[in-house]
């Protein structure tokens, strides 16, 4: 049986439409590679379409994109999808990588302690930087690009099967290496600079690193 | 005497003035700001204004103790 990955891509407001935007690239990779997507995009990331395709499908691994709080995850209209103090119990053995807000920190170690395998996202407010020319084609915008770059390579590493210690740790060398570039650059680019820095300072793995979906 | 915060917020303020007016900083729910509207936040001490200020300082003093030519070498 193929692998399942179950996706929320809200795209209500300007920032969701580029966390979307970004993470329809590993969709796309994802299906490529045979697995079986479900792709809640749109008004379709909800919890009550999340818990059934969950609850069905089995996914063995789980993207969120949206807002987030330390306790939970957003979907469609900022409408919690999970959170520790309702349905954390639906991440049971699962593995989860949210890109949202903070939510690592609280939801992340609910979610362990409710037996999922791993969750890996932010523990404090996940920043970027975009171009406001570019905000209609988020995947041209050379200023957000480097924010996402590493995101996108920590997805695409778990679905070719490799441990999340690993993809973990090459993301995270992939966010450095913007960092560093943003730093020497000639450009104004130290307020690049600091939000990586924050962005890499936040972004967390918790539960079996040496798990693979 | 000048307090402290009040010195952090000017440095960030200097800092942020120099940001390319294309650009805007989103953060979460709570939105995306142009320069001129994070300036705004710091000055005005919210939760936005307060968390730039911890943003900007962390990364003058990992720049200070050295972590950018960690980062870079």
């Amino acid at each position: 049986m193929p692998k399942a990955l179950l996706v929320t891509r809200p795209n209500h407001d300007e920032i969701t439409n580029y966390l979307s935007a970004w993470c329809k690239k590993s969709v796309d990779f994802a299906r490529s590679r045979g697995m079986t997507v479900i792709d809640l995009d749109g008004n379709k990331a909800t919890r009550a379409q999340f818990e059934s395709y969950n609850s069905s499908v089995a996914p063995s691994f789980i993207i969120f994109n949206g807002h987030g709080s330390s306790e939970a995850v957003t979907g469609h209209n900022n409408l919690p999808i999970v959170s520790t103090d309702s349905n954390v119990g639906q991440l049971k053995s699962r593995i989860i990588y949210s890109i949202s807000c903070s939510s690592a920190a609280g939801l992340g170690r609910g979610s362990i302690a409710a037996g999922a395998i791993s969750y890996i996202g932010y523990l404090k407010p996940f920043w970027f930087i975009y171009d406001k020319n570019s905000a209609t084609r988020p995947l041209q915008d050379v200023e957000a690009k480097v924010f996402f770059e590493h995101s996108e390579l920590f997805i695409n590493l778990l679905i070719k099967g490799h441990t999340i210690n690993d993809a973990y740790g090459r993301a995270k060398k992939n966010l450095e290496a913007n960092y560093a570039k943003a730093l020497s650059s000639d450009g104004g680019e130290s307020d690049a600079a600091a939000l990586l820095l924050w962005d890499l300072t936040h972004f967390d793995a918790q539960g079996d690193l040496n798990a693979s979906i | 005497m000048t307090d402290m915060s009040e010195i952090k917020k000017e440095i960030v303020i200097a800092r942020l003035r120099v940001m390319a007016s294309n650009r805007r900083i989103a953060v979460g729910d709570r939105g995306s700001f142009s320069r001129d509207q994070l300036i705004k936040e710091v000055e005005a001490d919210t939760d936005i204004g307060k968390m730039m200020v911890e943003i900007q300082m962390a990364f003058l003093k990992a720049v200070k103790d050295g972590k950018m030519y960690a980062a870079i070498t």
